[in-house]
Formats: structure tokens, C-alpha cells, sequence
């Protein structure tokens, strides 16, 4: 069997001496759609980063392709959705294109151009998001859902394995998010891209991916979207608190 | 041929003035997006104490204002890195404290003379041969890099933490980009001055973002308003005879003014 994509083993980190993950470890397999859940401040940026490189765990290791992270260096083969791209800065001059465009430069290389081998990637990217129309318009003349849709294109174009996505429907609105999990969806069925979604949104990703894992500064709970429904109500609470009611009415979907 | 290419100074000052109005709305237009277009203003009172320096010393107060407003860039990016100070406060220490030397050092050398206000104002007498080659040198060097680190400036002025994932180096070019304005803006202290050199680098960028196009178009476009105000001032300069920085500054403002009417 193949290495897992993304492997992190006994992950630690603290702000300033304050424990933000205690002790995490799971392994996303390819082809996975997991969603990693968790109320605010239960540390699921702080875990994405973790995977990203951009921040350094006290202790524990995160291997990347069977890789340690240190040794990594293939950023392409994973995409990112950051949070808040919606409210991107209009004020800077930028089109679509050149941000799609964007998804291609670490691959290309220091010093070289943009070239022939880039522009079907950045072409394929666009119309799977389905921005193609838009690829000559300004982002600051852009509704959130495009916005979002450029952002993804943009992480596609870099040809990844697997797309991380944080907290992305932000300021989307409800159609344009309905379009955007399907679109997911599509990715990971008919492309076989693998996905990682982190959300505080237990009840769309208890809908939309198949594994989910639960954390709230340590590992709470971790498995398929129906078990973790089902069978183990009393980690939703331990994850959310006592007062917190989950709903579950898109679970059976 | 018009009389003022009769003058060997006045060549001068147009090739200096051509290198300078390209590379000056390139590297403005990097600092605009990353709001960071009072680095520049800084930048040239770090080249001033650099000049006086020079002055002092007798020796080419061109390369003394390129060396220090390299180190200045440096500095004041290890010192936002470092301590916990507001990235705009660093900026006033250096702008302030490079200007508080400055001065301390002229006046101890004797005091203001022409040659000083020549370099606050921008002259276009100053450019001596000397300094010629040294400034086109310097030119095109910033000019290949732009070129040669284009899309990788673009991506890290636009989405730091996206070209970090990616893989790219973003320190190493960010400490690229700031001694890039470093050197512009010394180079530019010549002809349009200390205290206008910021508005060179800042004001055909926004002027140019007034039409909507894309980053690069931007760019081009902030090129061609430069050179135009730079060309004009330059002629300004020689024959109402006023100081060639703050003509080409104005001629720049009114271009400004010109395309917040028209839109």
C-alpha cells in the first residue's frame, strides 16, 4: 500500500508556554475526504499550519508523502484554500487569470517565465472551476462564490494530490456554498483528489466527508462521518460542551 | 535640435532621469500593494545621512547614499523582525533619526551650502559624468532582477502566506525587493531629491491603478506616467528654471488629479 499523504505522529504545540494541541496523531490516506472538526480556539488552524510548514510543532513528527516535512519539497503536489478569501483586498489591481496563474510560479522555478507547460494546467484549473468566463475580470469586481471558485482554480493549477481547506465558505452565500460542496465532491469522486476540510461546521461536514476527526486541543474522536453521528453522541458533546446541541438532520444524506 | 540638448548636464540629467522613471514606478508599485509606501520616504532620509557622509568625506556622495540606504533597508527589517515596535514606528525612527545625524554631521562640517539643497530638491545639474555610469549600472541591475524575479515579487506582494506554501524563499526575496528600493531610491536623489524621491515611486502607481487593469498592465502603465512626468519636469526644469524634483513631482500630482477627474 502506498505512503499516506499527510502523517502526524504524537503532534505538540504551544503558544507561549500554553498547550494549543496536545499529542495528535492520524494518518489521511489518498483518495480520503476527512474533515478535521472542532469548536473555535480548539486548535485546528494551529494543526493546518502545522501540516502547511508554517509553523514547527514542539514535539512530534508530520510527514508529508512518506517524507519528513524538513526534508519536503514538492509544495506543488498540495493545494490551499486559505480562510477569508472572499475578502480578499480589492483595492489591489489583480485579475483572475494572474491569480490563477499564481498556482503555477514555485513549480516554474526562480528566474523563469511562466512557459507553454504551464498555461494547460492554468487553463484545466480554470474551467474545472468554472471561471474560465471570468479570467480577464478584476477580483475586486468578483461576488464571493467567484472569488472563492478563483481560489480554488488557483490551487489546482499547481496539479496537487491533495487540497487543505480551512473555513472556506466565509462569506459565501448559501447557493454558491451548495455549488462549492459539490463541487468538492466532484473533485474528489471523478478527479481522486484527496481532501482535508477543516470547519467548525460539524453539520455540512458530517454531511459532506466520509471520515471526520474531531479535536479540541487533543484528539477527541476520529472516524466515519455516520459513527462519529451515530454511535458516539457523548465525544460530540465532550468536543462542543454539554450545552451545545448538534443537529442532525443532513446526516442520513 | 532644441537648446537643451546643447548641454552635456542636461543629457545627463535625461539618461538619469529615464533610468530612474522606469525603475522608480516598478518598485513603487510593489510597495503601494504591500502598503508600504512610506519605506521609500524613509529610505531617502537614510540616503541623505549617506550623502552627507560622502560630502564629508570628499569622496562620490552617490555611492556613500547607495550604501547606506542598503543598510538602512536591512536594518529596518531586522528591526521589525526583532523587536515588538509597530512596523510604521520603525519607519519614523529611521526616517527621523537618519535626518537628526544627517544634520548634526552637515553642521559640523560648516553648515548648508548649494550642494546640500541640491540634494533635498533635485537638480538637474548634479548629475556629474562620474556618477553616470555608476547610476546606470545600478539601474539596470534592479531592472534585471524585477525582471528576472517578476512573477515571484508578484506572488509574495500579493499573498505571502500562498507563496510560502508553495516553497518559495519569501524572506530571502522580501530583503530583495527592499534593497531594490534601497538602491532606487538613492539613485534617484540626483535629479528629483530627498524629499520628493517617495512621490517619484508612489504617485504614477496610484495614478495608474485609477484604470482597473491588471497587475502588470499597472505596471506598464505607471512606467509610461513617470517617464511623462520626469521628460516634462526635466524640460520644466531647464527652461522656467526651477528645481527638476519638484516639477516632475507636480507634473506627476497633475496626471493624478487627471485621472480622478476622468473616471
Amino acid at each position: 500500500m502506498a505512503e499516506p499523504i499527510i502523517e502526524l505522529d504524537g503532534i505538540s504545540f504551544s503558544y507561549n508556554g500554553e498547550l494549543a494541541l496536545n499529542n495528535i496523531s492520524f494518518a489521511v490516506e489518498a483518495g480520503n475526504y476527512d474533515g478535521i472538526i472542532g469548536p473555535n480556539g480548539s486548535g485546528k488552524t494551529t494543526l493546518l499550519k502545522i501540516i502547511l510548514g508554517l509553523l514547527t510543532p514542539q514535539s512530534g513528527q508530520v510527514r508529508l508523502f512518506g517524507k519528513d516535512i524538513h526534508e519536503f519539497r514538492d509544495w506543488s503536489r498540495i493545494g490551499y484554500l486559505p480562510q477569508k478569501v472572499t475578502q480578499a483586498d480589492v483595492r489591489f489591481p489583480i485579475t483572475v487569470n494572474e491569480v490563477v496563474a499564481q498556482g503555477r510560479i514555485a513549480k516554474a522555478g526562480l528566474f523563469k517565465r511562466l512557459g507553454a507547460s504551464d498555461v494547460a494546467p492554468i487553463q484545466r484549473a480554470m474551467e474545472l472551476a468554472d471561471v474560465m468566463h471570468l479570467k480577464d475580470r478584476l477580483i475586486a469586481d468578483l461576488s464571493g462564490g467567484e472569488r472563492q471558485r478563483v481560489f480554488i482554480a488557483r490551487a489546482l493549477a499547481s496539479e496537487p494530490d491533495v487540497l487543505l481547506l480551512d473555513e472556506p465558505v466565509t462569506g459565501v452565500d448559501i447557493a454558491s456554498q451548495g455549488k462549492f460542496y459539490r463541487f468538492l465532491r466532484k473533485l474528489n469522486t471523478e478527479h481522486g483528489l484527496t481532501i482535508l476540510f477543516v470547519s467548525h461546521d460539524i453539520e455540512v461536514l458530517g454531511h459532506e466527508a466520509t471520515r471526520l476527526i474531531c479535536i479540541n486541543r487533543r484528539l477527541v474522536c476520529d472516524g466515519p462521518a455516520s459513527f462519529v453521528f451515530r454511535e458516539n453522541q457523548n465525544l460530540l458533546q465532550e468536543l462542543y460542551g454539554e450545552s451545545v446541541r448538534v443537529i442532525f438532520r443532513n446526516v442520513e444524506g | 535640435m532644441l537648446a537643451i540638448f546643447q548641454y552635456d548636464f542636461m543629457i545627463r540629467a535625461f539618461i538619469v532621469g529615464i533610468i530612474v522613471g522606469v525603475i522608480a514606478p516598478i518598485i513603487g508599485l510593489f510597495l503601494i500593494v504591500r502598503r508600504y509606501s512610506l519605506f521609500a520616504d524613509t529610505l531617502s532620509h537614510v540616503s541623505l545621512l549617506g550623502i552627507a557622509i560622502g560630502l564629508l568625506a570628499n569622496t562620490q556622495p552617490v555611492i556613500t547614499a547607495v550604501v547606506f540606504a542598503v543598510l538602512g533597508a536591512i536594518g529596518i527589517d531586522k528591526v521589525q523582525e526583532r523587536t515588538k515596535i509597530f512596523g510604521e514606528s520603525v519607519l519614523a525612527l529611521f526616517l527621523s533619526g537618519s535626518l537628526a545625524v544627517a544634520t548634526v554631521l552637515i553642521s559640523i562640517s560648516g553648515g548648508f551650502n548649494v550642494n546640500l539643497l541640491n540634494f533635498l530638491f533635485g537638480s538637474i545639474t548634479t548629475v556629474e559624468p562620474t556618477d553616470l555610469y555608476f547610476i546606470m549600472a545600478l539601474g539596470a541591475t534592479v531592472l534585471i532582477t524585477v525582471f528576472l524575479l517578476y512573477k515571484e515579487l508578484f506572488f509574495i506582494s500579493y499573498d505571502e502566506e500562498a507563496a510560502r506554501i508553495s516553497g518559495l524563499p519569501v524572506d530571502v526575496l522580501g530583503t530583495i525587493l527592499i534593497v531594490l528600493a534601497a538602491v532606487t531610491v538613492s539613485l534617484s536623489i540626483r535629479i528629483v531629491g530627498v524629499l520628493l524621491i517617495g512621490a517619484l515611486m508612489v504617485v504614477p502607481g496610484i495614478t495608474a491603478m485609477q484604470f482597473r487593469q491588471s497587475f502588470k498592465t499597472t505596471m506598464i502603465y505607471a512606467v509610461g506616467l513617470s517617464l511623462l512626468s520626469v521628460i516634462l519636469g526635466l524640460f520644466l526644469s531647464f527652461y522656467v528654471g526651477i528645481a527638476s524634483g519638484g516639477s516632475i513631482v507636480v507634473i506627476a500630482l497633475i496626471l493624478f488629479l487627471l485621472s480622478i477627474i476622468s473616471r
